[in-house]
Protein backbone atom coordinates (compact mmCIF):
# COMPACT_ATOMS: atom_id res chain seq x y z
CA UNK A 1 0.00 0.00 0.00
CA UNK A 2 1.03 3.35 -0.94
CA UNK A 3 -0.01 6.64 0.54
CA UNK A 4 0.89 9.72 -0.75
CA UNK A 5 -0.89 13.58 0.25
CA UNK A 6 -1.19 16.78 -1.83
CA UNK A 7 -2.78 20.15 -0.64
CA UNK A 8 -5.82 21.43 -3.35
CA UNK A 9 -7.24 24.64 -1.98
CA UNK A 10 -8.84 24.19 1.53
CA UNK A 11 -8.85 20.54 1.00
CA UNK A 12 -6.02 17.23 1.92
CA UNK A 13 -6.12 14.72 -1.22
CA UNK A 14 -4.94 11.90 -0.08
CA UNK A 15 -4.16 9.03 -2.42
CA UNK A 16 -4.52 5.20 -1.70
CA UNK A 17 -2.95 2.88 -4.28
CA UNK A 18 -3.23 -0.83 -3.60
CA UNK A 19 -4.77 -3.25 -0.86
CA UNK A 20 -6.46 -1.57 2.59
CA UNK A 21 -6.43 -4.90 4.77
CA UNK A 22 -6.47 -6.41 7.81
CA UNK A 23 -2.38 -5.88 7.91
CA UNK A 24 -1.85 -2.32 6.02
CA UNK A 25 -5.21 -0.35 7.85
CA UNK A 26 -3.14 0.27 10.64
CA UNK A 27 -0.61 1.96 8.73
CA UNK A 28 -3.58 4.24 7.15
CA UNK A 29 -5.33 5.07 10.33
CA UNK A 30 -2.41 6.66 11.42
CA UNK A 31 -1.50 8.43 8.24
CA UNK A 32 -4.60 9.79 8.22
CA UNK A 33 -4.64 11.08 11.78
CA UNK A 34 -1.38 12.57 11.09
CA UNK A 35 -3.15 14.48 8.09
CA UNK A 36 -5.75 15.67 10.28
CA UNK A 37 -3.61 16.66 13.27
CA UNK A 38 -1.32 18.76 10.87
CA UNK A 39 -4.82 20.79 10.16
CA UNK A 40 -6.53 18.81 7.30
CA UNK A 41 -10.49 19.26 7.22
CA UNK A 42 -11.49 18.48 4.74
CA UNK A 43 -10.27 15.29 3.23
CA UNK A 44 -10.63 13.64 -0.26
CA UNK A 45 -9.60 10.18 -0.53
CA UNK A 46 -8.78 9.29 -3.93
CA UNK A 47 -9.44 5.95 -4.26
CA UNK A 48 -8.95 5.41 -8.17
CA UNK A 49 -5.39 3.67 -7.64
CA UNK A 50 -7.44 1.39 -4.64
CA UNK A 51 -7.37 -2.46 -5.43
CA UNK A 52 -9.34 -4.03 -2.60
CA UNK A 53 -10.71 -2.39 0.80
CA UNK A 54 -12.09 -4.75 3.68
CA UNK A 55 -14.23 -4.10 6.58
CA UNK A 56 -10.46 -3.63 8.35
CA UNK A 57 -10.17 -0.36 6.09
CA UNK A 58 -14.00 0.46 6.16
CA UNK A 59 -13.51 0.46 9.70
CA UNK A 60 -10.67 3.41 9.50
CA UNK A 61 -12.62 5.14 6.49
CA UNK A 62 -15.67 5.33 8.76
CA UNK A 63 -13.60 6.49 11.91
CA UNK A 64 -11.71 9.26 9.81
CA UNK A 65 -15.49 10.52 8.84
CA UNK A 66 -16.46 10.42 12.45
CA UNK A 67 -13.76 12.34 13.62
CA UNK A 68 -13.32 15.53 10.61
CA UNK A 69 -17.55 15.46 10.70
CA UNK A 70 -17.05 15.75 14.25
CA UNK A 71 -15.27 19.21 13.98
CA UNK A 72 -17.55 20.33 11.16
CA UNK A 73 -14.93 18.69 8.39
CA UNK A 74 -15.35 16.55 6.04
CA UNK A 75 -14.77 13.35 4.04
CA UNK A 76 -14.91 12.64 1.13
CA UNK A 77 -14.45 9.53 -1.18
CA UNK A 78 -13.57 9.97 -4.51
CA UNK A 79 -12.30 7.70 -7.75
CA UNK A 80 -13.68 4.66 -6.44
CA UNK A 81 -13.25 1.86 -8.98
CA UNK A 82 -15.60 -1.38 -9.84
CA UNK A 83 -14.58 -3.78 -7.10
CA UNK A 84 -14.39 -1.85 -4.47
CA UNK B 1 -15.12 -34.06 -1.96
CA UNK B 2 -12.06 -32.89 -4.20
CA UNK B 3 -9.44 -31.57 -1.97
CA UNK B 4 -7.83 -28.44 -2.98
CA UNK B 5 -6.08 -26.98 -0.18
CA UNK B 6 -5.33 -27.70 3.23
CA UNK B 7 -3.20 -25.30 5.27
CA UNK B 8 -2.76 -24.99 9.14
CA UNK B 9 -0.74 -21.78 10.21
CA UNK B 10 -0.61 -20.24 13.78
CA UNK B 11 -3.55 -18.16 13.99
CA UNK B 12 -1.70 -14.69 13.80
CA UNK B 13 -2.01 -11.22 11.64
CA UNK B 14 1.50 -11.98 10.20
CA UNK B 15 0.26 -15.03 8.23
CA UNK B 16 -3.02 -13.59 6.99
CA UNK B 17 -1.69 -12.73 3.75
CA UNK B 18 -0.52 -16.79 3.22
CA UNK B 19 -3.91 -17.87 3.79
CA UNK B 20 -5.72 -15.55 1.81
CA UNK B 21 -2.92 -15.70 -1.33
CA UNK B 22 -3.66 -19.48 -1.13
CA UNK B 23 -7.04 -19.19 -1.03
CA UNK B 24 -7.31 -17.00 -3.91
CA UNK B 25 -5.09 -18.72 -6.35
CA UNK B 26 -7.08 -21.82 -5.46
CA UNK B 27 -10.13 -19.80 -6.45
CA UNK B 28 -8.61 -18.57 -9.55
CA UNK B 29 -7.78 -21.89 -10.59
CA UNK B 30 -11.34 -22.97 -10.51
CA UNK B 31 -12.43 -20.55 -12.92
CA UNK B 32 -13.51 -18.23 -10.45
CA UNK B 33 -13.48 -14.18 -12.58
CA UNK B 34 -11.48 -11.53 -10.80
CA UNK B 35 -14.72 -10.16 -8.35
CA UNK B 36 -15.62 -13.26 -7.29
CA UNK B 37 -11.96 -13.86 -6.35
CA UNK B 38 -12.15 -10.80 -4.40
CA UNK B 39 -15.78 -11.21 -2.86
CA UNK B 40 -13.59 -14.97 -1.52
CA UNK B 41 -11.06 -12.72 -0.53
CA UNK B 42 -13.23 -10.42 1.40
CA UNK B 43 -14.59 -12.94 3.31
CA UNK B 44 -11.43 -14.94 3.95
CA UNK B 45 -10.28 -11.98 5.86
CA UNK B 46 -13.10 -11.30 8.21
CA UNK B 47 -13.47 -14.98 9.17
CA UNK B 48 -9.71 -14.94 9.92
CA UNK B 49 -9.42 -11.96 11.54
CA UNK B 50 -12.22 -13.06 13.74
CA UNK B 51 -10.14 -15.62 14.64
CA UNK B 52 -6.65 -14.57 14.94
CA UNK B 53 -8.32 -11.51 17.18
CA UNK B 54 -10.95 -12.87 19.39
CA UNK B 55 -10.22 -16.94 18.99
CA UNK B 56 -7.56 -17.37 21.67
CA UNK B 57 -7.52 -14.69 23.88
CA UNK B 58 -4.98 -16.50 26.72
CA UNK B 59 -2.74 -18.63 24.56
CA UNK B 60 -1.70 -18.99 21.06
CA UNK B 61 -3.68 -21.11 18.19
CA UNK B 62 -3.64 -22.22 14.76
CA UNK B 63 -5.85 -21.72 12.26
CA UNK B 64 -6.54 -24.02 9.30
CA UNK B 65 -8.52 -23.47 6.27
CA UNK B 66 -9.61 -26.56 3.80
CA UNK B 67 -10.72 -25.71 0.35
CA UNK B 68 -12.75 -28.47 -1.48
CA UNK B 69 -15.77 -29.33 -4.49
CA UNK B 70 -18.50 -31.01 -2.82
CA UNK B 71 -20.75 -33.43 -4.32
CA UNK B 72 -22.67 -30.38 -6.06
CA UNK B 73 -19.54 -29.28 -7.27
CA UNK B 74 -19.35 -26.10 -5.58
CA UNK B 75 -16.44 -24.65 -4.15
CA UNK B 76 -16.17 -25.12 -0.26
CA UNK B 77 -14.22 -23.20 2.45
CA UNK B 78 -13.87 -24.70 5.83
CA UNK B 79 -11.96 -22.34 8.25
CA UNK B 80 -11.08 -23.81 11.54
CA UNK B 81 -9.85 -22.86 15.31
CA UNK B 82 -8.95 -24.77 18.41
CA UNK B 83 -10.46 -21.78 20.35
CA UNK B 84 -13.00 -20.67 22.42
CA UNK B 85 -16.45 -21.76 21.31
CA UNK B 86 -18.07 -18.77 19.34
CA UNK B 87 -20.76 -18.46 16.23
CA UNK B 88 -19.83 -15.93 14.49
CA UNK B 89 -23.00 -16.11 12.52
CA UNK B 90 -25.17 -15.00 15.71
CA UNK B 91 -23.73 -11.81 15.48
CA UNK B 92 -26.01 -8.82 14.73
CA UNK B 93 -25.85 -7.30 11.47
CA UNK B 94 -24.69 -3.55 11.03
CA UNK B 95 -27.00 -0.89 10.03
CA UNK B 96 -25.78 0.13 7.06
CA UNK B 97 -28.24 2.70 6.49
CA UNK B 98 -27.96 5.39 9.38
CA UNK B 99 -25.73 8.45 9.19
CA UNK B 100 -21.82 8.46 9.36
CA UNK B 101 -21.84 9.95 13.30
CA UNK B 102 -25.03 7.67 14.37
CA UNK B 103 -23.22 4.41 12.93
CA UNK B 104 -21.49 2.01 15.11
CA UNK B 105 -18.18 1.10 14.15
CA UNK B 106 -17.87 -2.78 13.52
CA UNK B 107 -19.69 -5.78 12.65
CA UNK B 108 -19.03 -5.13 8.78
CA UNK B 109 -17.33 -8.32 8.52
CA UNK B 110 -20.14 -10.49 9.44
CA UNK B 111 -22.37 -8.76 7.05
CA UNK B 112 -20.20 -9.45 4.31
CA UNK B 113 -19.45 -13.13 4.79
CA UNK B 114 -23.42 -13.37 4.93
CA UNK B 115 -23.79 -11.43 1.89
CA UNK B 116 -20.92 -12.06 -0.38
CA UNK B 117 -21.09 -16.05 -0.20
CA UNK B 118 -24.47 -18.70 -1.54
CA UNK B 119 -24.59 -20.01 1.33
CA UNK B 120 -22.34 -20.09 5.16
CA UNK B 121 -22.96 -22.81 7.75
CA UNK B 122 -21.17 -23.11 11.19
CA UNK B 123 -20.51 -25.83 13.75
CA UNK B 124 -18.98 -26.88 16.95
CA UNK B 125 -17.24 -30.55 17.00
CA UNK B 126 -14.78 -32.21 18.85
CA UNK B 127 -13.26 -28.34 20.58
CA UNK B 128 -13.23 -27.23 16.95
CA UNK B 129 -15.17 -24.20 15.50
CA UNK B 130 -15.91 -24.73 12.01
CA UNK B 131 -17.35 -22.20 9.86
CA UNK B 132 -18.12 -23.43 6.27
CA UNK B 133 -18.53 -21.19 3.27
CA UNK B 134 -20.28 -22.10 0.21
CA UNK B 135 -19.73 -20.53 -3.64
CA UNK B 136 -21.68 -21.75 -6.65
CA UNK B 137 -19.89 -22.26 -9.29
CA UNK B 138 -20.31 -19.78 -12.48
CA UNK B 139 -21.58 -20.75 -15.36
CA UNK B 140 -18.41 -20.75 -18.05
Amino acid sequence: MELTTRSEKSAVVVSIKGRVDATTAPELETYLSEQIESGGNIVILNMSELDYISSAGLRVVLLTAKKLKGQQGDLLLAGLQGPV
Amino acid sequence: MDLLLQLKLPAILKNLTQFMESVSNCAREQGFDPKKVTQIELVMEEALVNVINYAYPDKDGDAQVICSLDEENRFVIEITDWGEPFNVLSLDEPDITSDVLDRKVGGLGVFMIRSLMDDVKYRFEEDKNILILFVNKQNS
